[in-house]
């Protein structure tokens, strides 16, 4: 039944109250002081960026190679739901769910980096956020599928998340006219940072908060959007392999 | 051949090994008719789970064909329901739930969906405790949660890998009947394990499995036929038995030692108890303390050693 599995996964995170009560409350505690402490604007926003991309992550990763080695993944494939369909519906349930389990967080750091004045950056902070979340989540997945052991998982994920981010023009802008700067500009994690870079006063590769939110910058999401829609085939495309990896040897879902 | 007629399951020559080159099956051959329950016993790390998930078509076998309801893999997912030997669950929701979830993934509607699980778990005795969130279940609960799954989800194949595993005597009465009701219906299934008086009352026919060979197939009778003597005469030795004790000793006539393990002693007796005077007093004179003796007819633990060569069971000394 188309949906089953977004289904379950909102089953499953609502049922469990002190854990969604914990995942909201950790991004505030650890962002908010980081808006608070007056570090430089460029390192804020990396900051804010670097928690989005690792809370996808990890987030995607450990619950699914913990729920693989326990058999779970297994027993929803066993069903027949398909795994390529079990992996698009989970996506895109636990991405949502990111977003939501962040928005507190987020929404504290807008409101102290720049009060009522912030409403585009706001705005393009939350659609990035979530871009990066989608993007995080199946690498997360794929991620977990690779690795055979939740320690294994946690390094990879550090790692493929630095990368990404260091890709996405986090660490040091890229050289005009490089194949860094292409890379920046179709990364999703992009427009998060650049939404942050905004948001905390930091000056972006991208411009201003109103070319990085405003009607007229389509063309500067387009590249990340593909590209997150590129990742979402390559899953699919993948989706026997993940099967195979998260059931055990030679599984066929 | 009808569809009624066709088997659920052909597996020809099915073969695989493991990563580290360790066979798990060796050119199996095996069919799985309608309406029957099929028996699959061996000792572990006999294979059996192996064969299940072939069947199952969870597991690409290296060689080897298998027919599924006439067909190929195509959909038999949906149309199998399988046991395996951990019985994972979303432990935060409810049995209810899970069970109803799981099943709407097989694509039976919420409602019906929620009706099986409110039935099957109420058969399996979890009436009471189907609301409560599963990690507060034992794990006998967890596994009657998930056979109250496997037959609600009512699949044509349903696949079960040792059902038996921490159930109480109640579940498995409840078992017993819904596998032999299943069958009437004109279900197939495979059930595997090491219960040989539960394999004798509800399989058609049983599967020896020895090191992922075949080691024989028959019904329970024929596989039971096959032990030469008339009674299993168990004798228990206080401490393990010495060489002296067992070996090359002279029994008498109609007894043969079939197996030694540990301190127990299994003989099979031609003509049934008749001799177990004889046969104590003989182990009395090699020295044998006797701590308990059992004579009974033979079962598919004695057809098993007779046809495999060895026990099913290797129990600790």
């Amino acid at each position: 039944m188309t949906g089953g599995v977004w289904r379950l996964e909102w089953r499953i995170v609502l049922s469990r109250p002190g854990r969604l009560a914990w995942s909201v409350s950790v991004p505030v505690l650890l962002l908010v002081p980081v808006a608070l402490s007056g570090a430089a604007d460029a390192h804020r926003a990396t900051v804010y960026a670097l928690f989005v991309v690792f809370f996808g992550l990890f987030g995607a990763a450990a619950p699914v190679i913990r729920d693989a080695e326990r058999g779970w993944v297994e027993r929803v494939l066993l069903t027949g739901c398909g795994v390529r369909r079990w992996l698009v519906e989970r996506t895109a349930a636990h991405s949502l769910q990111d977003l939501l389990q962040l928005a507190p967080a987020l929404a504290a750091v807008i409101w102290i980096e720049g009060g009522a004045r912030v409403a585009l950056p706001a705005a393009s902070v939350t659609a990035g956020a979530l871009l990066a979340l989608v993007a995080a989540n199946l690498v997360g997945t794929l991620v977990a599928a690779a690795v055979r052991s939740l320690a294994e998982g946690a390094l990879v994920c550090a790692g493929a998340g630095l990368v990404a981010l260091h890709l996405a023009g986090a660490f040091r802008p890229p050289s005009p006219g490089s194949w860094q700067e292409t890379a920046a500009a179709v990364s999703p994690f992009r427009p998060a940072l650049s939404s942050f870079r905004n948001l905390a006063g930091a000056t972006d590769l991208w411009g201003s908060a109103a070319s990085v939110a405003g009607w007229g910058s389509a063309g500067l999401w387009t590249g990340p959007a593909a590209a997150t829609l590129l990742l979402i085939a390559c899953a699919w495309i993948g989706g026997p392999w993940v099967g195979r990896r998260l059931t055990g040897t030679d599984n066929h879902f | 051949m009808t569809p009624r007629e066709e088997p659920a399951v052909r597996a020809e020559g099915i073969r695989h090994a493991w990563e580290e080159g360790r066979s798990a099956l060796r050119d199996v051959d095996l069919v799985v008719r309608r309406g029957e329950v099929l028996g699959v016993m061996g000792p572990n790390g006999s294979g059996k789970s192996t064969l299940l998930r072939v069947l199952a078509g969870a597991l690409e076998p290296d060689g080897g064909r298998v027919e599924r309801f006439g067909g190929g893999a195509g959909g038999a997912l949906r149309r199998t329901a399988t046991v395996l030997d951990r019985s994972p669950f979303a432990d935060s929701l409810p049995g209810r739930e899970n069970v109803t979830r799981l099943l709407e993934l097989r694509g039976v509607p919420g409602p019906e969906a929620r009706d099986r699980a409110e039935t099957w778990l109420g058969r399996f005795g979890l009436a009471d405790r189907s609301g409560d969130p599963v990690a507060t279940y034992s794990r006998g609960m967890r596994r009657k949660t998930d056979l109250a799954l496997a037959f609600a989800a009512a699949g044509d194949l349903l696949l079960l890998d040792e059902p038996l595993d921490a159930l109480d005597a109640a579940a498995r009465s409840t078992l017993a009947g819904s596998l032999r009701e299943r069958a009437r219906a004109g279900g197939a299934t495979v059930v595997t394990g090491h219960g040989a008086a539960f394999m004798e009352d509800v399989c058609d026919r049983v599967a020896f499995l020895r090191a992922g060979e075949l080691a024989a197939l028959g019904s329970p009778e024929e596989l039971i036929g096959a032990v030469e003597g008339s009674a299993t005469i168990e004798v228990e030795l206080v401490g393990p038995a010495e060489d002296g004790v067992a070996e090359g000793r002279e029994w008498p006539e109609g007894v043969r030692l079939a197996a030694r393990d540990g301190g127990r002693l299994r003989f099979s007796a031609r003509d049934g108890g008749a001799s177990l005077p004889d046969l104590s007093a003989r182990l009395l004179e090699a020295g044998a303390e006797i701590a308990g003796v059992r004579v009974r007819s033979p079962d598919l633990d004695d057809a098993f050693l007779a046809l495999a060569g060895e026990p099913l069971r290797r129990e600790s000394p």
